[in-house]
């Protein structure tokens, strides 16, 4: 974890590419394309067709959050020798959105990347509020075995008359052909009628069973390692015991998700949370050695 | 003040900054606050935390000034374009950070006359130093090195001019 110079010195202009490439003038076109005809499926065709990686960024417009969105990049690019085509998702970039009634500035936006991608191939989505430790690659290497969302399962997430437990949407590995079956786009594009999509979403990738393994399977997630979206250190799929689960040490974690609004060491000035201390000193002091690291980088 | 005002220059240098209420549109860092049952911060940089009880005890300057020997809040603020400080009436100390004179100003007023006073300043820049007004605004110029001690229930306010900062340090009463 220590910084090497040289290696920071090579990911820079990968870093400053993935930063520059942040889709604002892409998504320009895209918008002046739904404001005539609310359809994608132009801008679709004119995504790239190589054999990079697409990752859909949910984040806000907000310049406080600008240092964490470059920890994100700095850390995918660092960990992997593949090419990443990294999209930020951001409310301003798409017509007719109404996020206020969104829990955060990007909650609904992650479902249009099916039609973003024109419903073909792979993409990952995942959070601004991450950091990533392991080759980005190997997720998007996962067989969905048929299936349109590979997700971590979240044994905390209230999940109404079921109790406690659901997929967490967070991050997801998604396969663009298969999500036709289970959502539309009108459903999700619809921003002006529609406060929140997630809702529905989350009630539909709710419908799970329990396998022999005590697995939740559907026919809509492929359970991934929960290393994969680790939440503030903890193991997301591990029981609860005395309201507190397992917790992974810092090596373990393939991806860290700040998911505690009032503990994110940067803290959004847009949340109106309070501001506390988070219980794990070593991810945030890894943090803010991605900070000096990222800083020391002339973008 | 040495060891607080480099480890705030340090932490601020790293360009992290959130907001804070009593600084509405200006960059904010807050580094302490003191709740009843337990002492949080939300600044997590490992820096602060080092410091923290140093920086506490330093901040401690009840044998000048008795009554200021616990600090209840402390937050760096850095003024923006269209940011300004919240008037409030606090016991509380401003510490300039980094080059520039600050004005620190108190009046039994209201928060919104001291308010209004700032703007005529943006009118004539000269009223910078006389803000006496029938003496019932006082001001005081500070430098880093120095802090302004404002005494408790009055209307105090930094004077907003972009990219100064300074800490603001409120104490228990």
């Amino acid at each position: 974890m220590k910084t090497d110079k040289k290696l920071t010195e090579r990911y820079a202009e990968k870093v400053e590419k993935a930063l520059n490439n942040r889709s604002d003038e892409m998504y320009v076109r895209q918008n002046r394309k739904w404001q005539n005809t609310l359809e994608l499926g132009e801008f679709a065709r004119e995504l790239p067709k190589d054999e990079s990686i697409p990752i859909f960024v949910g984040a806000s417009d907000h310049d406080c959050d600008k240092i964490q969105e470059k920890l994100l990049i700095y850390t995918l690019q660092k960990n992997t020798e593949r090419k990443l085509d990294i999209h930020f998702l951001r409310a301003s970039n798409f017509q007719g959105v109404n996020a206020s009634g969104w829990g955060t500035p990007f909650t609904c936006l992650r479902y249009a990347i099916p039609k973003l991608m024109g419903f073909k191939g792979k993409a990952i989505y995942m959070d601004m509020d991450m950091i990533n430790f392991r080759d980005i690659g190997e997720l998007y290497d996962i067989d969905l075995l048929g299936k349109p969302f590979g997700m971590v399962w979240d044994a905390k997430q209230n999940a109404g008359k079921r109790g406690k437990g659901n997929y967490c949407d967070s991050l997801m590995l998604i396969d663009c052909e298969k999500t036709d079956s289970f959502f539309t786009w009108d459903e999700v594009h619809n921003w002006y009628q529609e406060t929140a999509f997630k809702w529905k979403f989350m009630d539909r990738i709710q419908k799970w069973e329990t396998d022999p393994t005590n697995r939740k399977i559907n026919d809509a997630v492929t359970p991934i390692d929960s290393r994969w979206n680790c939440f503030d250190g903890y193991q997301t799929d591990s029981p609860e015991v005395d309201n507190k689960q397992e917790e992974y040490a810092l090596n373990q974690i393939f991806q860290l998700h700040f998911t505690a609004l009032s503990y994110q060491p940067w803290h959004s000035s847009y949340l109106m949370s309070a501001k506390a201390t988070h219980e794990r000193q070593d991810l945030t002091d890894y943090w803010w050695s991605l900070v000096d690291e990222v800083n020391r980088i002339d973008f | 003040m040495k060891l607080t005002i480099s480890t705030v220059k340090s932490i601020a240098s790293r360009n992290v900054w959130s907001s804070d209420w009593s600084a509405p549109f200006c960059d904010a860092i807050q580094f302490y606050k003191k709740s009843p049952h337990l002492n949080t911060y939300h600044h997590t940089h490992p820096e602060w935390r080092a410091n923290k009880f140093n920086i506490l005890k330093e901040l401690d300057i009840s044998e000048a000034h008795p009554g200021y020997s616990t600090p209840m809040k402390i937050t760096l603020i850095k003024f923006t374009q269209k940011g300004f400080h919240q008037a409030m009436a606090r016991k509380a100390i401003y510490l300039p950070i980094g080059k520039g004179t600050q004005v620190c100003l108190g009046t039994k007023n209201n928060s919104i006359y001291l308010l209004g006073e700032l703007d005529k300043v943006n009118t004539v820049p000269s009223w910078k130093q006389d803000f006496w007004r029938k003496k019932k605004v006082w001001s005081r110029l500070v430098e880093e090195g120095e802090y302004a001690v404002v005494g408790n229930m009055q209307t105090t306010v930094v004077y907003p001019e972009e990219n100064l900062m300074f800490l603001e340090v409120l104490y228990e009463n």
